[in-house]
């Protein structure tokens, strides 16, 4: 229902109970531990017990199983992680499993792997390098250069090599080339010179663009290196087949190296919180967060077990914020992920949480405005819930979607959303005097649209009022009596007085004989706004001035409530966009001879898919931002800092 | 020009000119993406949900464009007679979301190429970069609010 009230406090006790005592409130995960600031009255020393081996498991297994998962047999997507008690999972690491000796065999199989793989790789380029000089016929240590004599082995572009012929010619007489291979445009070929003209055979060779290529020194040629070499990488190929082989052995083990990753992370985790602790010889003192509804049952927890252990509450530091820990009820826990997706109030903030439930979800069901799109996003969610093995944490964006798809089923059924079908085109059975059974609103006909942009005003202004009571609600609570008035309730009344004005002014809803009531009632707000805005200025002429000024205001509101219009254009897009795939789909299936039908099934299948998913996904995100930008400016700033209990973290396992 | 012909330009603008408009920002945003994705792959789902944001004023332009095919009664084969100033007005109709939808989609894409570079700092920042992107396409949904009340006005 909001933001949890905090305590910090400390604990002391024994040293000899302060491994349990750690495992206790880990396992509890109620507990921020916080660091002990310097200052104390009395000198303590750090509590740090040097273990480097839990970090050298909990990097080793990791290594393991990023290693082996591609091996591994997969688990199927609606398994989810391994799910299991954290008594079981600390009886895997103390039991029979050797996770020791799978580390080993995971890291030795990797070595071997690797230089497997980097030998082939070397062999490759070798081959490749070779095969254009496999017309060489004599074994490539013998190619040196001679007493008078220099030798190029390289490559010339094939347009060039004539005429680096004929160029090596003019020369002299003691030069030759000959071509060994010509691939495309490439020639191979091996250059002989006389070391009498060095200096310009070089200056030729590289205006010919000639490179020169150095071939491994071996004593052999090379149809006998090529054909050694293909043994060499069957060879490879096989040991790296074995590999393979071996890590789909070693998968085997993966559920229980994740398990044994886990739980030694957990003791990762209580080593950090160690560094925090600070003690005597004989004692030890732990400071931190808990909420005050968890404080009694961890104190009377640890006074039974521990009797020589002291909980108390102290004092936050200057300038210390609590953290946030957000608490609601069942039905509107979901909406905490819309809440996250901001950030947390702060702490002597509303959480906004059950306040936007309710809007959030209407603005999702008329932004999409399809019973059939919501009943396919409440099958979906809802089998995912039933079905698949998730952690309780993330269902909560699953849950509210079920739910926003059937408040869609509703507003479908209200405006006569059905995949984007009309009348026409409905069966006869869901049709009643020309419209939808149950359609009190077609939106895209007639005077249609122009009720449903009202409709997104009217709860945008009834929403931005809410803003505002809440606030002044909360400044009541928080005994700020004059800003509740005087910014909240009066700025209510001002809103009203204004939207009566309009109304009766055209005659709508309310009858025009009250016009000239709601315009005096109006100009009061006026002056009232002029007179109480400024308040906490100094002077006179600013008093007045800020009163003034605050009138601009208004347009700021305009502006939020306008903003809900999105509402309605979304809402119609969404019908338009079913309605143009059933159009498509027809036409597919009476220009389309013989398979006509497939296709048409096929766009109706993947169009109503898309269009649900894009549409789902800006409903979501503009009610967000209604939420966010128009809503929580009312009441809440915002910028709490999240409550990170010291518990037992998972990543690859789940803990029930 | 026939008054015909002239909606049809409207339609075609509509959908021509939200579709750049996306392209661009799908694209600008994809770029970033497939930076982020290099180093940290399992990042891969938030991107793309990044990414598509700037996709929607395509969309909004298409559903422009299908607006005016609909009034016309193309679909149906029999083609309205409208007159020269319904042709007119058909295409102004159009306009308010074929230039938001260039704009705001070219702009959002670099907001989203932005936001990406805080996901790929922390993960826990998609909620925030996804809204801010979203904060551009208020522009692009007000612009298809407009055509779509202008349209349900036009009487053919």
């Amino acid at each position: 229902m909001a933001v949890l009230a905090m305590e910090k406090v400390q604990i002391l006790g024994m040293k000899t109970d302060l491994e349990k005592i750690l495992t206790l409130l880990q396992k509890r995960g109620v507990m921020q531990v916080e660091e002990i600031s310097e200052g104390a009255e009395f000198e303590l020393e750090n509590i740090e017990k040097e273990d480097h081996d839990i970090d050298f498991i909990v990097a080793n297994t990791d290594f393991a199983i990023k290693l082996l998962t591609p091996y591994a047999l997969k688990r199927p997507i609606w398994a989810g992680k391994p799910t299991l008690t954290s008594e079981s999972a600390i009886g895997t690491v103390k039991g029979g499993f050797d996770y020791r000796a799978i580390i080993k065999e995971c890291q030795s199989a990797e070595e071997k792997h690797n230089a497997d793989q980097n030998n082939l790789a070397a062999l490759e380029t070798e081959e490749k390098l070779l095969q254009n000089w496999g017309k060489l016929n004599f074994a490539l240590d013998t190619v040196k250069d001679t007493a008078h004599a220099r030798i190029h082995l390289g490559e010339v572009p094939t347009l060039e090599y004539d005429a680096l012929k004929a160029a090596l010619k003019e020369l002299g007489e003691l030069t030759s080339i000959n071509k060994v291979h010509e691939e495309g445009s490439h020639t191979y070929a091996v250059v002989a010179i006389s070391k009498e003209y060095e200096d310009e055979s070089k200056q030729l060779l590289s205006k010919m663009k000639f490179q020169e290529i150095e071939l491994p020194e071996l004593a052999m040629t090379v149809p006998e290196r090529l054909k050694e070499i293909t043994t060499q990488k069957q060879d490879l190929e096989q040991e790296i087949t074995k590999n393979k082989e071996e890590f789909t052995r070693l998968g085997k083990h993966l559920e229980n190296l994740q398990i044994v990753h886990d739980v030694f992370a957990w003791q990762q985790e209580e080593q950090r919180v160690r560094e925090k602790l600070k003690g005597t010889t004989y004692s030890f003192v732990v400071t931190g967060w808990i909420a005050k509804l968890d404080l009694k049952k961890i104190q009377k927890e640890l006074n039974e077990k521990y009797p020589s252990t002291a909980i108390q509450e102290i004092k936050p530091e200057e300038g210390e914020d609590p953290p946030i820990l957000l608490h609601n009820k069942r039905t509107s826990w979901p909406f905490e992920s819309v809440t996250r997706l901001y950030g947390f109030p702060l702490a002597n903030e509303v959480d906004p949480t059950p306040f936007l439930a309710t809007f959030f979800i209407v603005f999702f069901a008329l932004c999409l405005t399809d019973a059939g799109y919501g009943l396919m996003l409440f099958v979906i969610m809802f089998l995912m819930l039933r079905f698949f093995n998730l952690p309780k944490e993330s269902t909560g964006l699953i849950r509210l979607l079920m739910w926003g798809g059937v408040l869609t089923m509703v507003a479908g059924y209200f405006f006569g959303g059905y995949f984007g079908l009309t009348v026409e085109q409905a069966p006869a059975f869901m049709i009643k005097d020309g419209a939808f059974k149950g359609q009190i609103l077609n939106p895209a006909a007639g005077s249609g649209p122009l009720i449903f942009l009202v409709l997104a005003l009217v709860l945008g202004i009834v929403q931005v009022l809410i803003g505002k009571a809440i606030d002044g609600w909360w400044k009541i609570k928080q005994k700020q009596y004059l800003d509740a008035v005087f910014d909240s309730f009066l700025w209510i009344y001002f809103l009203l007085a204004i939207i009566g004005f309009g109304l009766a002014s055209s005659g709508a809803l309310i009858p025009v004989e009250y016009a000239g009531l709601f315009k005096w009632l109006t100009l009061g707000g006026v002056a009232a706004m002029i007179l109480t805005q400024g308040r906490k200025q100094k002077s006179i002429p600013a008093k007045f001035g800020i009163g003034v000024l605050s009138l601009y205001g208004l347009v700021g509101y305009l502006g939020d409530i306008l903003s809900y219009s999105r509402i309605m254009a979304l809402g119609l897009g969404t019908g338009i966009i079913a309605f143009a795939m059933n159009i498509i789909a027809a036409l597919a299936y009476d220009l389309i001879p013989y398979v006509g039908i497939v296709v048409a099934i096929i766009v109706l299948i993947l169009g109503h898919t898309m269009n649900l998913v894009l549409s789902a996904l800006g409903a979501f995100i503009h009610s967000a931002r209604l939420q966010f930008v128009e809503f929580f400016s009312k009441f809440m700033e915002g910028g709490g800092i999240g409550f990170k209990p010291f518990k037992r973290t998972c990543k690859y396992i789940n803990i029930t | 020009m026939s008054a015909v012909a002239i909606a049809i330009a409207g339609a075609t603008i509509s959908v021509f000119l939200g579709g750049a408009g996306s392209a661009v920002g799908v694209g600008l945003a994809g770029l970033s993406g497939a930076g982020v994705i290099s180093e940290k792959p399992e990042l891969f789902g938030k991107v793309l949900l990044i990414q598509a944001l700037p996709g929607t004023q395509g969309i909004y332009g298409f559903l422009g464009g299908l607006l005016v095919i609909f009034k016309l009664g193309l679909f149906s084969g029999e083609v309205a007679a409208i007159s020269m100033e319904t042709g007119w007005l058909l295409f102004f109709a159009c306009l308010p979301v074929a230039i938001t939808g260039l704009v705001s989609g070219i702009y959002q894409g670099k907001v989203a190429a932005a936001g990406l570079h805080a996901v790929a700092k922390d993960q826990a920042n998609v909620g925030k970069a996804v809204i801010m992107a979203a904060m551009v396409e208020t522009y692009a949904v007000i612009g298809l609010l407009i055509t779509l009340l202008l349209w349900a006005f036009i009487e053919v």
